[in-house]
């Protein structure tokens, strides 16, 4: 009896053994899956696949569509973007390298974006860590533009930055709807493509030709310098948290060329890995700038201009307009 | 004795740039209007200007073609009534005695001399008065409240002359612009792209959207 009492107490103890083994099992099978890996299945998706699609942008209240077309051999990606609406324009983007038709004004707009090619690796950078100032919800799925998608929320942790809700395509992850979220769950602006074709047959060689094709266009390199900000005289006292800086440039500014580095402006990017800030710092002009505090918002982009002695700072970027305020107090002039 | 281009350019410069009045400016619509090389100067100031900010430029020559047909329109027009006493001009205006409009008939005005129509007039304007001041009075309430709202967010940051900000527009569509905005705006999207969403949806984002028309 006693030894049949043992023989239960041991099954009795192994099913629990086995039980708990399972449901931790069950536990490790299902995680949520980080922001990182995420990201980075969305951003390979778009390295894979060759696709086409009308794409639609709704910003405060303003709706523009325009005709997409990308293909990508595993390394460099290449799009064009042939808008429907407002004025008629081209734009391609081969790697950094972005050049805009204006085909009614015969002029062509070539530029270098190097912070194009800043992902994925921006994501191992130490420095920004998504993860820790967002967190990834997921919201199941729903069908767009024909496809079955997964619906994740980018909940932002603070105040400090706007929350997003993504649509990525089940089986590659490519992503087909985005919306910006402001801290109310309300849409500030929204991306999407209504209609989409997957592993279309676009080849490179064609967008490349067509790229290049820049007969009877005048070509025009806006004059952008890459430049250490500390070295022009600009400093941060703090940054909102999760912020970091990435990028400074040097860059005309107005329609006075004559006047060199008097006339340009500093661009100072920085990012927290998904909203970005821009400061621009140019010399005060009392002619020009008027509108001194001036805190404005057209869907989920928003500006601030402020006079600071004998500059004047203006700050773009798509997040909550007390975010601005607090890059503009917190940058300093050193010089 | 003629100026140098480079005077003339800088000239047209500050006009683009809404910089001149009074003599200077009128001495820079001489300009436009009788050198050639200086309305060239004034098309590629403002094609530069559409392009640093991302627009397609304006199609200047065609409007310069409109307002040669309407000046020629206009040249063949019969004379419309003009000032009494004097031919032409709003430039002579300022010397004439008499300002009275003449009107078909010779008439003078119906109501000139009919006090009761003052007396009406009068109470509107004290009304309209009253309106306008109560509305104004609400919507300096609402906005100061907005206002109070959002700085009450501001993270706590240590500042020896903090600036006054006043809020114009949060998430309405509508936004006061100004072109020098736009061209911060249109480089913010060029060159703000660190973003992990940026590639490829931001660069489609922005590819495909503009800031509406002015």
């Amino acid at each position: 009896m006693n030894a049949l009492t043992s023989a239960s107490r041991c099954l009795v103890a192994a099913l629990f053994f086995i039980l708990g083994c399972g449901s931790s099992l069950a536990q490790t099978v299902v995680p949520e899956p980080s922001i990182g890996s995420w990201l980075a299945r969305t951003h390979e998706a778009s390295r894979q696949r060759a696709y086409a699609g009308t794409f639609v942008v709704s910003s405060g209240g303003v709706m523009a569509s325009a005709k997409i077309w990308h293909v990508c051999d595993g390394i460099q990606q290449m799009e064009r973007v042939e808008a429907l609406t407002g004025a008629p324009r081209s734009t391609f983007r081969h790697g950094d390298q972005v050049v805009t038709f204006l085909t009614e004004s015969k002029v062509v707009v070539a530029q270098k974006r190097d912070a194009l090619g800043s992902f994925p690796g921006l994501l191992k950078t130490s420095e920004v860590d998504v993860a820790n100032f967002y967190l990834l919800k997921e919201k199941g799925s729903e069908r767009v533009a024909g496809f079955d998608a997964d619906v994740v929320q980018l909940a932002p942790k603070d105040r400090m930055r706007y929350g997003y809700r993504v649509w990525s395509e089940k089986k590659t992850g490519l992503v087909i709807q985005l919306q910006t979220l402001d801290m109310h769950g309300r849409v500030l602006e929204q991306s999407a493509f209504s209609e989409l074709q997957l592993d279309a047959p676009v080849e490179m060689g064609q967008l490349t030709a067509l790229m290049n094709n820049t007969a009877g266009y005048r070509v025009v390199h806006p004059d952008v310098q890459r430049v250490d900000p500390g070295a022009e005289g600009w400093a941060m006292r703090h940054l909102p948290d999760g912020f970091q800086s990435m990028a400074c440039y040097r860059r005309p500014v107005g329609l006075d060329k004559t006047m060199g580095a008097a006339n340009s402006s500093i661009q100072w990017v920085f990012s927290d890995g998904l909203a970005t800030v821009s400061l621009f710092a140019e010399p005060f002009n009392v002619a020009r700038h008027v509108r001194e505090g001036a805190l404005e918002g057209l869907g989920a982009t928003h500006t601030l201009t402020r006079r600071a002695k004998d500059w004047w700072i203006t700050a773009v970027g798509e997040v909550p307009p007390s975010t601005l305020i607090y890059f503009v107090e917190a940058l300093e002039r050193k010089k | 004795m003629n100026e140098p281009h480079a005077a003339v350019a800088e000239r047209i410069s500050a006009l683009t740039d809404g910089q001149l009045d009074g003599i200077e400016f009128a001495q820079a619509m001489t300009d436009l209007h009788r050198d050639p090389l200086a309305a060239s100067t004034w098309r590629v100031y403002h094609i530069l200007g559409d392009i640093l900010r991302d627009r397609e430029p304006f199609q200047m020559p065609s409007d310069l073609v409109f307002l040669e047909r309407f000046e020629k329109r206009l040249a063949a027009e019969p004379n419309w009534p003009t000032l009494s006493g004097q031919e032409g001009g709003v430039a002579q205006a300022n010397t004439m005695p008499d300002t009275t409009v003449s009107m078909p008939g010779g008439a003078a005005v119906a109501n000139a001399s009919v006090f009761r129509w003052k007396m009406l007039a009068g109470g509107l304007s004290t009304v309209l008065i009253g309106v306008v001041g109560v509305t104004l009075w609400g919507q300096s309430e609402v906005q100061t409240s907005v206002q109070t709202s959002v700085l009450t967010t501001m993270p706590s940051v240590q500042s020896v002359d903090a600036p006054q900000f006043v809020v114009k527009e949060f998430d309405a569509g509508f936004m006061v612009r100004d072109p020098q905005l736009d061209e911060l705006m249109a480089a913010h999207q060029q060159f703000g792209g660190h973003s992990a969403l940026q590639v490829p949806t931001g660069f489609l984002r922005n590819a495909t959207f503009k800031e509406p028309p002015r």
